[in-house]
């Protein structure tokens, strides 16, 4: 593990979408540690744990167990982590999705993509913008 | 005639009429006897000060029941249901139209029989110097007028349940439309994601592995998949367009043509485009009328004989209330037997390898039109180009 690399928690059931991520990340030159967790209650588990929290949190919403928005509400409630910034990465742009995840504090919404390139380019920005732009709060 | 009893020779003084006509003449209260006879739709007798029947017209013996010999000299109180009369109802009445001049009531009377009718009555009194020598009531059997006015109340209660049972129904159809919607925009795209996803990753990573044939198989695959998450996209967005209420607001065309012309770009790079400037503001919904734009200037270009180089021009034209809008192209065109045609949905005129796509472009330009109150038409010259215009209300 490389120390002072940024860490990711990849909240993702679909392995497909799993590993199609850690590639993009790979493909795109993005030195950071990806972390996993597969359902909603495996999110707040390692969450709640002992351990720093992640730079930042990928988080689907359709979950097996508890659901993204559940994962999301919890964090936002949460003393230590409400201000890990979270990004909801999901399969479609329904507006009530949009709507609801920034009523609970997520701080970006994004589309997965299908096409490789595409994947990649945005794990990319997401990359620049997160890790290296953005400041985020002091522990 | 109206029928008076020989007996009563008082009560042939009163004058079944308002106060003014206390002074009339002996000719015209015989006129107005015959006048009050020929009346078969209303009871129309007189009471004398204390009551009492004086006279019987034929629509009082035809709604009511008694002959003008059975009732005469007998007190009104008889027509009315034996508590009212108990309770000095009739006496009240007359109280009131010594006091204020008049008594309008609507309510349950008796027949002869013992029957009851919904009566509709007015007593006035007959004046005579100054002094109440009687009175004058016309009665109508409203019966059934209250039957048809308690009909349509029924209709109405009835009408009014099976709305709202429809409104529960058509509400849980389009709760279930919707789930249905999110399930198709989450569960089915992502094994589409994998498909588009890993036949990159193997051309990208193992290409070189493969010849010619195997990657022209796996370009195949990629756009497959392409084909059906674009079509998924659309039917979505489609549906949405359907169900989703669209608060309409004023939107600048020009800033709706820049994103949408920033949208298309990847393929109008090689498009003399022309948009004119200072387009006006419309009332629309921002995203729908983008997505309508979008559509229609990538209809523009891509409907394009291979050899010719797309060029498309935008502009506006003031219809007072609206502006029209016009987008044209010099494409292939369209005949005009196809005009309503392609704007249903699924609709293609040329296969898939011609020219792509979905067949739900234009039927959304139509649907987003229609949700924002506006229109959307065409002309078209096959081989040289189609002109497609929408209306929508100026802001």
């Amino acid at each position: 593990m490389d120390l002072g690399a940024p860490t990711v928690l990849l909240v993702e059931d679909d392995p497909n979408d799993q590993l199609l991520l850690k590639r993009a990340f790979r493909k795109a030159g993005i030195v950071a540690t990806i972390n996993l967790a597969a359902d909603g209650d495996a999110a707040i588990t390692t969450l709640g744990g002992p351990g720093a929290p992640p730079t930042l949190v990928l988080l689907d919403l359709k979950l097996p167990r508890r659901s993204g928005f559940e994962v999301l509400a919890w964090m936002k409630g949460h003393e230590q982590l409400r201000r890990v910034p979270v990004i909801v990465f999901t399969s479609s742009g329904e507006a009530s999705d949009i709507r609801r995840a920034y009523d609970l504090g997520a701080n970006s919404f994004l589309v997965k993509p299908g096409k490789s390139e595409q994947l990649q380019d945005l794990v990319a920005a997401v990359a620049h913008y997160w890790f290296s732009l953005n400041q985020s709060a002091p522990g | 005639m109206t029928r008076r009893p020989e007996s009563k020779p008082a009560s042939s003084d009163v004058i079944a009429q308002a106060p003014a006509a206390s002074i009339a003449t002996t000719d015209t209260r015989v006129q107005h006897e015959t006048l009050v006879d020929a009346v078969q739709d209303y009871a129309i007798f007189m009471l004398d000060a204390g009551g009492h029947v004086v006279t019987w017209n034929p629509g009082a013996e035809r709604i009511k029941g008694w002959r003008a010999e059975e009732i005469i000299g007998r007190h009104f109180s008889t027509f009315y249901l034996p508590e009212e009369a108990a309770a000095q109802k009739p006496q009240r009445e007359l109280e009131i139209v010594r006091e204020h001049g008049r008594y309008h009531e609507q309510g349950r009377r008796l027949r002869k029989d013992g029957t009851t009718f919904m009566a509709e009555l007015i007593i006035t009194p007959v004046l005579r110097d100054g002094e109440v020598k009687g009175f004058v009531k016309v009665t109508r059997d409203v019966t059934e007028r209250e039957a048809a006015n308690e009909a349509i109340r029924r209709l109405t209660e009835d009408l009014e349940r099976r709305v709202e049972e429809r409104t529960q129904q058509l509400t849980q159809a389009n709760e279930e439309l919707q789930a249905f919607a999110y399930t198709v925009a989450h569960d089915l795209r992502a094994p589409l994601r994998a498909m588009q996803g890993f036949s990159d990753a193997l051309r990208e990573d193992y290409g070189d592995k493969l010849d010619d044939a195997g990657r022209e198989y796996l370009s195949r695959i990629a756009e497959g998949a392409e084909r059906l998450d674009q079509l998924i996209r659309d039917l979505l967005a489609y549906s949405r367009l359907a169900r989703e209420n669209l608060t309409l607001e004023p939107v600048a065309l020009d800033w709706i043509f820049r994103q949408a012309v920033e949208q298309v770009k990847s393929s109008v790079d090689q498009v003399t485009l022309s948009i004119q400037p200072d387009l006006p503001t419309v009332r629309a919904h921002a995203a729908t009328l983008q997505q309508v734009v979008v559509n229609l200037l990538s209809n523009a270009v891509k409907f394009m004989p291979a050899d010719r180089r797309p060029e498309i021009r935008v502009w506006s034209e003031d219809r007072g209330a609206c502006a029209r809008v016009f987008i044209s192209d010099n494409g292939i065109g369209i005949a005009a037997e196809h005009f309503s045609r392609i704007f249903e949905v699924f609709q293609r005129l040329h296969g898939v390898a011609e020219y792509g796509g979905t067949g739900i472009g234009l039927a959304i330009v139509k649907k987003g039109l229609e949700r924002m109150g506006g229109t959307v038409g065409l002309t078209s010259e096959p081989g040289a180009g189609s002109t497609f215009w929408f209306e929508l209300d100026c802001a």
